[in-house]
């Protein structure tokens, strides 16, 4: 048997392929467009935009305004005064007797202080967020 | 066309059929968000109540869970006192059942003019938004503020006592004791502005809100002054540590056994 009585192999024809090719970007396109809808998820109303404009917001560092100290850790994420994390003694003032740093137990309480005026910066944005939520009285 | 071509050009538009019916579903929310209905079987009287109804109950729907929060934020916060607890929880108790109430009256309600009545209730009668939850942020930011203070002065003694150290040891601490006279100030300054908050705003109701839509501003202005004040006397403390640092390269009084002498 020699290759000219074999059957041709099926193929699509070259306006075959192009068609198929066209058809792939057009439902590509439409599910891209899907997509980029679904992601879209309610919010509050006013919330992000009031609080950003009338609420005394906390320093971008989560610490608020504090000074460079490396013995007060970042407040942020400790929001809502809930379960903040344990103030512990600075390494450094367990490491060097209290006669180098006279001042060095003080660490763990302005810890403390910058973690509850962390907390405080959150009630009062929270506060502002709430006042600019429409009460939508009814017309 | 041959057979084979028919075939497989109706392979490729099934397929195209098949993907692009549920990604022009997907695309649904870029059209238009009309709730208008499309059926005239109802009269338009009826179609105002129900949209009404379904107005205020989503209203009452988006407060339930807010106050919710709240109350579950005042049980979870370390820094308020019990009393404040008790009275911003009864509070938050009294505006949830009264929400409720008006939940099931406004599911009941036949008439306009009743539901129109029960609706306006929601707002006028609750304030949840612009009293309740204000409210509650500002008495825990308040106490917040107080426990900040007393963790500040707590500090403050401990530099005082480290300030008298320095001095025996022979140190100049002028500077020191004028920034912890300074740091004590402020620290009255900020817990006494925090302290004026709670019995300002506790005993406000939806009434007084509605006759002054101003009437929580004094106790923001005043938690507004105690943070600053307390931030002032956190970054003084820091201050006064920093200066009763021992200078650099100043030998400890004893030797540390390890790690840097820098504390």
């Amino acid at each position: 048997m020699t290759n000219a009585h074999l059957p041709r192999p099926i193929r699509p024809t070259k306006a075959g392929r192009l068609a198929l090719v066209t058809i792939a970007a057009a439902t590509a396109g439409l599910l891209l467009a899907g997509c980029g809808s679904a992601a879209q998820s309610p919010s509050r109303p006013a919330a992000a935009g009031g609080a950003a404009s009338t609420a005394a917001a906390p320093d971008p560092s989560g610490a608020p305004g504090a000074p460079t100290d490396a013995s007060i850790p970042s407040a942020a994420g400790s929001a809502g005064g809930k379960a903040p994390a344990p103030a512990t003694a600075h390494p450094a003032a367990v490491a060097t007797p209290a006669a180098a740093d006279p001042a060095a137990d003080t660490a763990p309480g302005v810890a403390d202080a910058s973690r509850a005026l962390s907390d405080l910066d959150t009630q009062l944005n929270d506060a502002d967020r709430d006042v600019a939520t429409p009460e939508g009285d009814l017309q | 066309m041959t057979p084979v071509r028919t075939r497989i050009a109706a392979a490729v538009v099934g397929v195209g059929l098949v993907v692009a019916a549920p990604a022009a579903a997907w695309a649904g929310p870029f059209r238009s968000g009309s709730t208008t209905p499309t059926t005239s079987s109802s009269t338009p009287s009826a179609s105002t109540l129900e949209a009404l109804r379904t107005k205020c109950l989503a209203a009452i729907d988006v407060r339930l869970p807010a106050l919710a929060e709240a109350k579950a934020d005042v049980a979870a916060n370390q820094h308020v006192t019990d009393d404040h607890r008790a009275a911003l929880t009864a509070d938050i108790d009294a505006t949830t059942a009264r929400l409720q109430t008006l939940s099931d009256e406004i599911k009941a309600d036949s008439n306009l003019a009743t539901l129109r009545d029960h609706c306006r209730s929601i707002f006028l009668d609750n304030r949840v938004y612009a009293l309740v939850l204000p409210r509650t942020r500002l008495v825990v930011g308040a106490d917040t503020a107080t426990a900040a203070g007393a963790k500040l002065s707590d500090v403050a003694d401990k530099l005082a006592a480290a300030i008298d150290k320095a001095e025996a040891a022979g140190r100049d601490v002028t500077q020191a004791k004028a920034d912890l006279a300074a740091m004590k100030a402020q620290i009255a300054a900020g817990t006494g502005a925090a302290g004026t908050v709670a019995g300002a705003i506790l005993g406000l109701t939806p009434a007084d809100w509605n006759a002054n839509h101003d009437v929580l501003q004094p106790a923001r202005q005043s938690l507004l002054t105690a943070r600053a004040d307390l931030r002032l006397a956190r970054d003084l403390a820091v201050k006064i540590r920093n200066e009763l640092k021992p200078p650099a390269g100043a030998a400890p009084t004893s030797p540390a056994p390890t790690g840097s002498p820098q504390a």
